[in-house]
């Protein structure tokens, strides 16, 4: 592994376009295919718990707990592929950290749309991309629910999560599915974002849209529901990701339409960039009280953490792309094994809402996904985001874990190299600290070399130094999203 | 990282829409069984006898059976002849299929024949089937 920090020009340069053609040995060509091994399928009954190798280093004192991660990890039957990368079964990994190194485990969330194209043997389930097949039995959102999005820890369970139906119950100890959450029965099988938002006291925030009516979630620490609410958009848009400040819930509604109501969905939605970005500001008070700012139209799929100032002004950052077009094409592309290098690719942003309905952007020039904070902070003042970061042109994702410091503009970079997959990495808190990011970030890479993935963890204030423990598990387990550690 | 939340607009055309009233014809019997129910509240079930009656939700007649078991069972008396049925588990026992705010089915619902709805009601293809002279059941599984 490499370590490197350089001039954004030549960091650029080297992680993107050009530099990384010049220098790339002849066998990234033959690599180049190998990254096929993220978009496979997994054993269909899991992983079993097995160790994982060291590498080097040793598990930091303080730093134990469970790594909860999701991502789809099955799309096709024999010639019979899955129409869309989203639309893969969720299957759960579980990194458990211990003074004696690092455990994994994986099984599949048993949701009903895996039971019943399991049973047939095919891809039957309509989805994000997907074509429903003629039988399909759909009778509401949580039978095409693939829970595959993201994990959290809430109470005694798991929530496997998705974004168009119920968040999924699994036990966080044997992975087994315990079914659909309900929260009351008249609001069954209503949707869960996969972001949810959980504060420092915390109480859990998450949404659902339909159309250009949204509904917002506020549970308790346990998952209890507090309150409901349907609140009216400003546009039919989507979002994925969503910020929290302490006043306040931010909605960038981004001007992608669905047109008709017709699956494969990505391909029946329209893009209108003339009614831009528009980000609805809602009180947590009373969501009577909002506010719409204005960007010109932009795409994303995650934001980082919001915080206000003391004059009220708000900040988020984001990832932000011109288009959805990787959301739209690149996905479908991914399961059958092609990539255009020429859709993927996020800059970091900081939006600014100020109290004069002014909404500015502060574009950084950095590639940036799955952004991660310290989540001490939700909603709080805070200056640093970690991404993973520089796109290869020869696999989709990263290979590069960075942090970027608002206040300061430094940087900080670890590259892998070019046959890593880097997927997201978590802040985990030292007992007893209270600065900033004092703790670790826990993260997994799919090496494609080792064709296996690996467990790094990093002083979260000194990426640069690179990893300061890792260690490399038996499998190469298909690449994931997002997930949560539980200390 | 994506986006089915849309998925739900899908679902948002209501499914079902019954009342309970009665009518009659004679001839046949018409007997449906319904099993894998919760015990309580009732099972609701409309009865069509063309397309164009399913398509529209303009029923002939109608059936209630209450649930005090995992098997509920009704039987009405029908002229001979094509139909299809539309049925929900009224578990709350209001009268009405409970939707959510997205107005998304939160009560069990089937049709005739078992047949599944595909993001909506089953069609009138999968759902008719005849009703002969004694004795006609349709067995439902929800």
């Amino acid at each position: 592994m490499t370590n490197f920090d350089m001039s954004r020009r030549g960091l650029l340069g080297a992680l993107t376009g050009a530099g990384a053609a010049a220098f790339a040995p002849k066998s990234w060509a033959a690599a180049a295919a190998d990254w096929t091994i993220g978009v496979s399928n997994a054993p269909a009954e899991g992983y079993a718990d097995s160790a994982m190798m060291r590498l080097h280093g040793r598990m930091p004192a303080g730093l134990s707990g469970q790594l909860y991660r999701n991502g789809p990890a099955w799309f096709r039957y024999g010639d019979d592929i899955t129409g869309h990368w989203f639309d893969g079964d969720g299957m759960i990994q579980r990194y458990d950290l211990t003074g004696d190194g690092v455990r994994h485990s994986g099984k599949f969330v048993d949701t009903f749309k895996r039971r019943t194209e399991q049973a047939a043997g095919r891809i039957m389930m309509p989805g994000f991309g997907t074509k429903a097949a003629p039988d399909a039995p759909v009778s509401g959102p949580d039978d095409v629910n693939a829970a595959n999005t993201s994990v959290m820890r809430v109470g005694d369970e798991l929530w496997a999560l998705w974004e168009g139906g119920s968040p999924y119950r699994v036990d966080p100890h044997s992975l087994a599915t315990l079914g659909p959450k309900t929260f009351r029965d008249d609001l069954k099988g209503m949707a869960f974002l996969a972001h949810p938002k959980v504060e420092p006291s915390g109480r859990i925030w998450s949404a659902a849209f339909m159309g250009s009516r949204g509904w917002i979630w506020q549970l308790d620490a346990r998952g209890g529901l507090e309150r409901g609410e349907m609140i009216e958009l400003p546009l039919p848009g989507y979002t994925h990701d969503w910020a929290v400040t302490e006043r306040y819930l931010i909605f960038p509604m981004q001007p992608w339409v669905m047109e008709g109501m017709t699956v494969p969905i990505s391909e029946h939605m329209s893009w209108k960039p003339e009614q831009g970005l528009q980000i609805l500001v809602v009180d947590k008070n009373d969501f009577s009280k909002r506010r719409v700012y204005e960007l010109p139209a932009a795409f994303y799929f995650h934001t980082g953490d919001a915080w206000e100032d003391s004059d009220g002004t708000l900040h988020f950052d984001v990832c932000l792309t011109a288009t959805p077009e990787f959301g739209a094409k690149g996905g479908h592309d991914i399961v059958r094994g092609k990539f255009d290098s020429g859709t993927a690719g996020a800059d970091l942003v900081l939006v600014s809402l100020y109290p004069d309905g002014r909404a500015v952007t502060r574009p950084t020039g950095v590639s940036a996904e799955f952004p991660q904070t310290d989540r001490r902070r939700q909603g709080l003042r805070r200056d640093r985001v970690v991404h993973v970061h520089g796109e290869s042109k020869i696999h989709p994702g990263a290979r590069a874990l960075s942090l970027f410091d608002w206040k300061t503009g430094k940087r900080q970079v670890h590259d892998f190299g070019a046959d890593a997959m880097v997927e997201e990495a978590l802040f985990v808190p030292r007992p007893g600290g209270t600065e900033e990011l004092d703790g670790w970030m826990v993260g997994t890479v799919l090496d494609l070399k080792a064709k296996a993935t690996q467990l790094h963890v990093f002083d979260a204030r000194h990426l640069d130094d690179g990893p300061v423990a890792s260690w490399q598990g038996q499998h190469a387990t298909p690449l994931g999203f997002h997930g949560t550690f539980v200390s | 990282m994506f986006k089915s939340q849309l998925i739900n607009v899908v679902f948002a055309a209501a499914l079902l829409g019954l009342t309970a009233t009665a009518a009659h014809a004679e001839t046949a019997s018409l007997t449906v069984v319904c099993d894998n129910l919760k015990p309580q509240g009732k099972v609701m079930i409309a009865i069509y006898d063309s397309q164009a009656g399913y398509d529209g939700d303009k029923a002939v007649s109608y059936a209630m059976a209450d649930v005090t078991s995992s098997q509920a069972k009704v039987t009405v008396e029908l002229a001979p002849g094509e139909y299809g049925l539309k049925m929900f588990h009224d578990i709350d026992g209001d009268g009405r299929m409970g939707m959510n705010p997205f107005g998304m089915p939160t009560e069990p619902f089937a049709f005739s024949n078992n047949a599944k709805g595909n993001m909506g009601p089953a069609t009138w293809d999968a759902a008719r089937f005849t009703v002969t002279a004694p004795e006609t059941t349709q067995n439902i599984a929800f």
